[in-house]
């Protein structure tokens, strides 16, 4: 068991106030970035004693911070699968010139259902990703 | 008293005068009623153990009798001289006397003189310096005191009295008997391979010292790139490597970056240090 007495800049990550994003004192490191999470099993930190530092003394949650949070990593999901999964097969000229007229027209709609997920209704908390074609 | 004898008479009737005889009575008789006014006493010569008081005899020579000539004292305080035991309580003050021997001759001495003498003899003594020494562990300060001051005793550092709680338990330590025998450990050997392979084998996911591939958040990688040994500024997200299944999957504690990641690559491996 490490022990905490010191914490600053707590930030609240959710409506619940029991996930912060907050920095340590830590004895072995100094002061070090710390997730605290309801779901953390580890024991090393007390997390209960930890919260019991925060108190009240933290930014309070933000849903639009949040929400810009989960639109960026949504967008960095989106840049994966173009890059991973389409531009091995539009990209290689010999690759897609195997490719059959209806296999490159999934291909082209796949893309172009990626490039259009930020447009969905539900982006970026609810998204309908696309079926990447066989 | 006059004395008178009657001399007796012999060869007397009652019509014609005897002979009285033991003339000599007449000068004893006047011997001793010459005496009646002292000017021609007798003058016994008693011998030592020659006469005697109710058929004791009396041994004591005339000049031991006289030393009682002159003599006040009472019976009572003869019987003091001879070993009485019995005392009365008394203040004493300076005008009470003692009997004193004073170099072979007996005097009554005044207290007044007594105390005098004590005095002069034990309590009158100077003493220019006191001075005090203690054992290790202990500190003195004030000495010598030359005329006035405290002698101050204080616990040099790294010295102190034990606690009664703290004597006890090592009382109890000490009960055990010698603990040379009881396989104290003296020193911790380093652990094997396989113990820490053991160890780390049985950390769950997510536990201090466990590795994970994950990717930054988009706040980190926002504003940073994170390299080796950097440590991250917000939660990471369990991941493969296109982060097709990470937005449900946040770790906890603090980790540190064991690759390379930004903003177009998030993915790296980690360590989780706290």
């Amino acid at each position: 068991m490490v022990a905490i007495t010191e914490i600053r800049n707590a930030r609240s990550m959710n409506a619940e106030n029991t996930h912060f994003d907050l920095e340590i004192n830590h004895p072995d490191y100094g002061w070090i970035p710390y997730a605290l999470t309801p779901w953390d099993t580890d024991n090393t930190i007390n997390n209960t004693e930890l919260l019991a530092l925060i108190g009240s003394d933290y930014v309070a949650f933000s849903q639009s911070d949040e929400d810009a949070r989960q639109a960026d990593f949504s967008r960095y999901q989106r840049n994966q699968r173009l890059e991973n999964e389409v531009d091995p097969i539009v990209t290689n000229p010999l690759r897609w010139a195997d490719l059959t007229t209806e296999k490159q027209n999934e291909w082209t709609q796949y893309r172009t259902d990626l490039l259009n997920v930020p447009q969905q209704a539900g982006f970026p908390n609810t998204i309908n990703w696309p079926t990447k074609p066989e | 008293m006059v004395l008178t004898v009657t001399k007796p008479t012999v060869g007397g009737s009652e019509d014609s005068w005897g002979t009285t005889i033991n003339t000599a009575l007449d000068d004893i008789v006047l011997e001793i009623n010459s005496n009646a006014d002292g000017t021609n006493a007798i003058t016994p010569n008693l011998t030592e153990g020659s006469w005697e008081i109710s058929t004791t005899p009396v041994t004591a020579s005339a000049a031991e009798l006289n030393i009682l000539d002159g003599a006040t004292v009472t019976t009572d305080e003869v019987n003091i001289l001879d070993g009485d035991t019995s005392a009365t309580s008394t203040t004493v003050v300076d005008a009470d006397r003692v009997v004193f021997n004073d170099d072979g001759t007996m005097k009554q001495v005044a207290m007044s003189d007594l105390k005098t003498y004590i005095n002069a003899s034990v309590g009158s003594g100077s003493v220019t310096e006191v001075a005090m020494t203690v054992p290790t562990g202990l500190t003195v300060s004030g000495s010598p005191i030359t005329t006035s001051g405290t002698l101050a005793v204080t616990f040099t550092s790294g010295y102190s009295i034990p606690t009664t709680s703290s004597q006890s338990n090592w009382n109890t330590a000490y009960g055990w008997g010698d603990h040379s025998t009881q396989g104290y450990l003296t020193s911790a050997p380093a652990p094997t391979s396989s113990q820490v392979g053991s160890a780390m084998a049985g950390l769950s996911t997510g536990a201090v010292g466990t590795f994970a591939f994950a990717m930054i958040s988009a706040s980190t990688a926002s504003t940073s790139v994170s390299v080796p040994n950097g440590t991250t500024t917000s939660s990471l997200f369990y991941t493969d490597r296109s982060a097709s299944n990470s937005a449900s999957y946040k770790t906890s504690g603090t980790w540190k970056c064991m690759g390379y990641a930004t903003n177009e690559d998030r993915g790296t491996v980690w360590m989780r240090i706290a």
